[in-house]
């Protein structure tokens, strides 16, 4: 939808793009603080990149990534009941669209078969948590 | 990746600006590229103080109940002689006095009012500006030109300019954090990075809870255990350096794994910094209770640790802001900073740590002489008074002179730009020289004006 008036970004049925969510000047969501969104108050030429911690504890942390990753391993399972090396496959196909090696399968299967109930919500949340998922190539 | 943005340059560009600003040239790329990996800047000259507490009495002081004596505010109230009718936020009245007596203290024979008796103990220590001003009677203004070197917001804030020139000494923990019992006003802008980069701004906590996984966002995991995160950590870390091996020219890529590997002790060590409960009953015991006192603990925890700059509201709002009822409030404020500032001076002392943590107290401006709502005092924007102790600062003496009624500073006159460009020498830094480009300009925190009071600083 284009136009019309702003959303809340924390909202859980916001879908939209975050030129679209609603600044409170003073109370900044804390995502776009950590992440380096630009000083609403004044013009920005570019937006400056940083790497801190505080980021990586709302990775760690966050009942938003716990939820994206629930909501992950909900789809992986939804389309890929077969197997666990299904699921693991459809996931990197997901997030970073390309075969998982040898390698990365056998890792993820080592990691889910150690504590089967939690386990794929922590694997899931590692692969939206990695590199590779969060800097755009 | 074909076209390297600016930021992914393989030099750091702090150190950039700082060999050219310094005048010595151009440093060798290989000299610059070595300077990087450590990604520490080194003060311009020898700092005298490594780490800086700022105590802000959000509101305004009065200078004459505290540090000011004013003889003749008493023998002329009620009365409204030349000079007093200084423009300020709203129309006041005529003078009125102060019931509160002072006193001289120490070796130094420093006059300190009996609102303070214990911070009165610690007045040899202690360097009394007596003459600041500032630029606004407003609070927005005077807090930002007091927090920001600006009268106009969106400007980086002082712990702003020290996380960029110096960074942190404590990777554990964030380098520059604000402890407020509630919101001050004006908020995230008091401690914003500007155009500085993101890292640099202050890690704002409300302090009123103790429980420190209230005080950091996203400090904790509530639903992994330690043990399950460790392994997630593990997992990450192989994926990331296997992705890392095909993509060696980006530095961001190992920072971030840097960080994470950061944020993970971050979660323990800032659980156990941030944590007052830990300290023994004897130290709680010397600062006493309430929200200031434990902030002013906190603040010497974080200081141990490494913190670079710790501000320390002391209250929610603007509790210093006493247009009204304003003898009676000042009563109960001092109260309540009393013996958490002396306990905070002394604690460092004792811990050797005074000589290189300099303190600083004071709000963004002062209050009138002359009265408002005939119990009240206005903003003060032409004469107020702040301290300075520890850092490298003489202490038991006083530094310039306000009129005779203490309305506007007159003597040896001290501008926030001033103190500001005090500061940061203080901290190693020529305060001309700490610079940042943007919008096509070289800026800085003092703008183009401060002067460092050399008198103030020992040696």
């Amino acid at each position: 939808m284009i136009g019309g008036k702003p959303i809340e970004l924390k909202v859980d049925t916001n879908r939209r793009r975050t030129l679209y969510g609603l600044v409170r000047r003073r109370e900044l969501s804390d995502l776009l603080r950590l992440n380096d969104v630009p000083d609403p108050l004044t013009h920005s030429p570019s937006r400056s990149l940083t790497t801190t911690p505080l980021q990586q504890l709302f990775v760690l942390n966050s009942p938003f990534m716990q939820q994206q990753a629930d909501a992950l391993v909900a789809r992986l399972h939804r389309e890929a009941p077969e197997s666990d090396r299904a699921r693991l496959e459809l996931a990197y196909r997901l997030l970073v669209n390309r075969t998982a090696s040898e390698k990365e399968l056998e890792l993820g299967l080592q990691f889910v078969k150690d504590s089967p109930t939690e386990a794929w919500s922590q694997y899931a949340q590692v692969l939206l948590g990695s590199n590779e998922f969060l800097f755009v190539d | 990746m074909n076209r390297i943005a600016k930021d992914h340059l393989p030099f750091n560009r702090r150190n950039l600006l700082r060999s050219v600003g310094g005048g010595f040239g151009m440093l060798s790329l290989a000299g610059l590229l070595q300077a990087t990996e450590s990604g520490r800047v080194q003060p311009h000259f020898a700092p005298k103080a490594k780490r800086v507490i700022f105590l802000f009495m959000n509101g305004g002081p009065f200078q004459c109940d505290l540090f000011d004596p004013k003889p003749d505010l008493n023998r002329f109230a009620g009365q409204k002689p030349a000079g007093t009718d200084l423009r300020t936020e709203r129309p006041t009245g005529n003078l009125m006095g102060v019931p509160f007596k002072f006193a001289r203290h120490g070796e130094s024979g420093v006059e300190v009012s009996e609102l303070l008796p214990h911070t009165a103990k610690c007045i040899d220590d202690i360097c009394v500006l007596r003459s600041l001003y500032t630029d606004n009677p407003n609070h927005g203004p005077a807090l930002f030109m007091m927090t920001s070197g600006s009268l106009t917001p969106s400007r980086p804030t002082l712990g702003a300019w020290l996380s960029y020139g110096l960074g942190t000494e404590n990777d554990n923990l964030p380098g520059f954090v604000v402890l407020c019992p509630g919101r001050p006003v004006r908020f995230a802008e008091l401690w914003s990075n500007g155009f500085l980069p993101g890292e640099h701004q202050g890690t704002y906590i409300n302090h009123s809870q103790l429980d420190p996984k209230q005080m950091i966002p996203f400090l904790n995991n509530s639903k992994l255990s330690p043990e399950a995160q460790w392994k997630q950590l593990e997992l990450m870390r192989e994926l990331n350096a296997m992705h890392l091996q095909q993509n060696r020219a980006e530095p961001h890529l190992e920072a971030r794994i840097r960080a994470m590997e950061v944020a993970y002790r971050m979660q323990l060590e800032a659980s156990e910094a941030f944590d007052i409960t830990r300290e023994p009953a004897s130290m709680r015991e010397l600062y006493g209770k309430g929200d200031f006192a434990n902030g002013c603990l906190l603040a010497r925890r974080l200081a141990e640790r490494g913190v670079r700059f710790t501000q320390v509201y002391y209250g929610n709002g603007q509790p210093w802001d006493t247009h009204s009822n304003h003898t009676a409030s000042t009563r109960k404020l001092c109260q309540d900073i009393d013996q958490p500032i002396a306990a905070l001076l002394t604690d460092l002392k004792q811990r050797g740590m005074l000589d290189d943590t300099l303190v600083v107290w004071g709000g963004e401006f002062g209050r009138t002489p002359t009265t408002e709502n005939a119990d009240g005092r206005d903003h003060n924007p032409w004469g107020f008074t702040m301290w300075m102790a520890g850092g490298g600062v003489r202490g038991g003496m006083t530094y310039g002179a306000t009129d005779e009624f203490g309305f506007r500073s007159i003597e040896d006159k001290v501008h926030v730009h001033d103190l500001h460009a005090t500061i940061l020498h203080l901290m190693g830094f020529d305060h001309a020289k700490l610079t940042y480009r943007h919008a096509g300009r070289d800026y800085r925190l003092t703008d183009l004006y401060g002067r460092v009071v050399q008198e103030v600083i020992h040696g």
